[in-house]
């Protein structure tokens, strides 16, 4: 609680400074041009280019934060935060919630006074309410638009969560103006695409790109997401072969998935299927 | 009392004749403005950002006025030497300092009161509907956080410069408002010492309420409520009084 406080009142004076330097046009965040030799090498650069980042770092906390209703984010070991899968916290056992304890009776009046004042369980934003966490996305890419995390769980809440996938595919693509080579805000784009909006032709052209873009260094879980996603959208065109030839590319990285030996044998039956309705002998 | 009540009036005056409170004003109301109409992604019925916002202006810029404002009361009397008339009236020491202090809390409580009244009016427009209580709570923790800065900054000032105090005063109030919550067991890796110091320090994070308007939560029960008044009350008290007997040894 005492951090988000901190939050608070620098993110009050972040943003107004953001919101009129914005609205005035003024560049003192090298925002415009900044592949320049010149801005690469000049220090005020350097320093403000940091500053950005860590301001873009603090807004995006604050959607995390409002995402669970301004308690704090217990401590506990799933390898990804909540606001950017469906980690629920009902799992997380009231002795690991480290947050919300039981006030003691051996502890002093100021400690009770605290909790009484700041705690609370810890708890997640309803559906309803979740749009609630959507300015400080905007904010923190208006902060830094290379913050390529916020482009990302941004286009999610905004396109699968909230059903806006219009407005979300716009604001990632704008994403992609500043980080060209971001796969991540590739697959995002690719992920509304295949889920909200049904269009597999173009999520497979994203798909693609993030594909093309993916780093080796990348984890399999997000290597295997993205070709599972390509595979599927080309399996929905009815482009077999394409889909067969990226499920092979999901089985080099996971040799053991029978699950997925089996999704290859039922794509290539459909392709026999195919091929016998299409007069293909 | 009439005495403490005509300085505590000579004082209020100031606010209105200085453009502090006029240019913060209308910076409230520009940026409350902006963020109200503020589209985010078009997205309609979304005002927490606002509130947070709002309020977090609402405070700073309360406290930037009261801070320089208790600062400098004592310091300028002494420095001018207008002490010394006011004094000679006769006017007790202790109806000085309880003129001087009444006088700064009003101007912070009439500034304080203006932003919040602003802050309200265009955050219920925005959302069509609030919790009174909690607006009521957030707007009393605000008074007495005032209350408590301002005798804080005029006890700094009987021992410091200017700067030094208000210097002071920020650092004191924001390490209190953002730390004061976890403190306790670094103080309490300093036996005894340590723990003096906990419970000496002012804990301005009891009267920052903003963040239970920000995100709805419930409102307080009264215990709390009697409970932060009751200590801001002593702690006010303690204050005067320990202001009040230094005054009282000084040699103007």
């Amino acid at each position: 609680m005492a951090l988000g406080k901190f939050h608070s009142s620098l993110i009050v004076i972040i943003v107004v400074l953001i919101l009129v330097c914005s609205s005035a046009h003024l560049d003192v965040f090298f925002m415009a041009n900044n592949n320049s030799l010149i801005c690469q090498n000049d220090i005020f650069y350097k320093m403000f280019g940091q500053l950005r980042s860590s301001i873009a770092a603090i807004l995006y906390l604050k959607a995390d934060r409002y995402f669970h209703g301004g308690t704090s984010h217990p401590k506990h070991n799933a390898g990804h935060s909540c606001l950017e899968g469906e980690v629920p916290h009902e799992h997380v056992s009231k002795q690991n919630n480290e947050i919300w304890q039981p006030v003691n009776d051996d502890q002093d009046i100021f400690s009770r006074l605290n909790k009484a004042i700041s705690y609370k369980p810890v708890q997640h934003l309803n559906n309803a309410k979740s749009a609630e966490i959507m300015p400080w996305f905007e904010l923190a890419v208006l902060a830094d638009p290379y913050y390529i995390k916020a482009y990302i769980v941004g286009g999610y809440w905004l396109g699968i969560r909230l059903g806006k996938s219009d407005k979300a595919i716009r604001f990632l693509k704008n994403g992609l103006r500043y980080n060209p080579k971001a796969w991540e805000i590739y697959s995002q784009i690719g992920d509304i695409y295949f889920i909200m909006n049904n269009d597999y032709v173009k999520s497979i052209a994203y798909f693609r790109q993030a594909y093309l873009f993916l780093p080796r260094e990348v984890n399999n879980i997000e290597k295997r997401h993205v070709l599972t996603l390509l595979a599927a959208s080309f399996e929905r065109i009815k482009d077999y072969e394409q889909s067969i030839h990226y499920y092979k590319k999901i089985l080099e990285l996971y040799p053991r998935d029978n699950k997925l030996k089996r999704r290859i044998q039922g794509v290539k039956k459909l392709a026999g299927d195919a091929q016998i309705v299409n007069g293909e002998f | 009392m009439l005495i403490v009540k005509l300085i505590a009036i000579n004082i209020m005056r100031e606010i209105f004749r200085k453009k502090d409170i006029y240019v913060f004003i209308t910076m409230l109301l520009i940026l409350m403005v902006y963020l109200a109409n503020a589209a985010f992604f078009e997205i309609k019925h979304i005002y927490r950002y606002m509130n947070e916002i709002g309020l977090g202006l609402v405070f700073l810029f309360s406290i930037i006025i009261a801070v320089p404002n208790a600062a400098r009361l004592m310091l300028e009397e002494i420095s001018g030497k207008t002490i010394y008339p006011l004094l000679a009236k006769p006017i007790k020491r202790v109806h000085v300092i309880a003129g001087k202090f009444l006088g700064s809390l009003f101007i912070s409580w009439i500034s304080f009161g203006l932003f919040f009244l602003l802050f309200t009016v265009i955050s219920l427009l925005k959302q069509g509907q609030g919790d009174w209580l909690l607006y009521t709570q957030v707007f009393m923790g605000g008074i007495i956080m005032l209350a408590v800065l301002n005798a804080m900054t005029i006890c700094l000032s009987v021992f410091c410069t200017f700067s030094t105090t208000v210097t002071l005063s920020y650092t004191i109030f924001f390490l209190m408002s953002w730390f004061g919550a976890n403190m306790r067991e670094a103080f309490y890796r300093l036996p005894i010492l340590g723990e003096i110091a906990y419970y000496l320090l002012p804990h301005f994070e009891f009267f920052d309420l903003r963040h239970r308007l920000i995100y709805e939560w419930s409102p307080l029960p009264l215990w709390v409520m009697l409970s932060i008044f009751g200590y801001a009350t002593l702690y006010v008290a303690c204050l005067l009084f320990f202001v009040f007997k230094r005054f009282q040894k000084r040699w103007l």
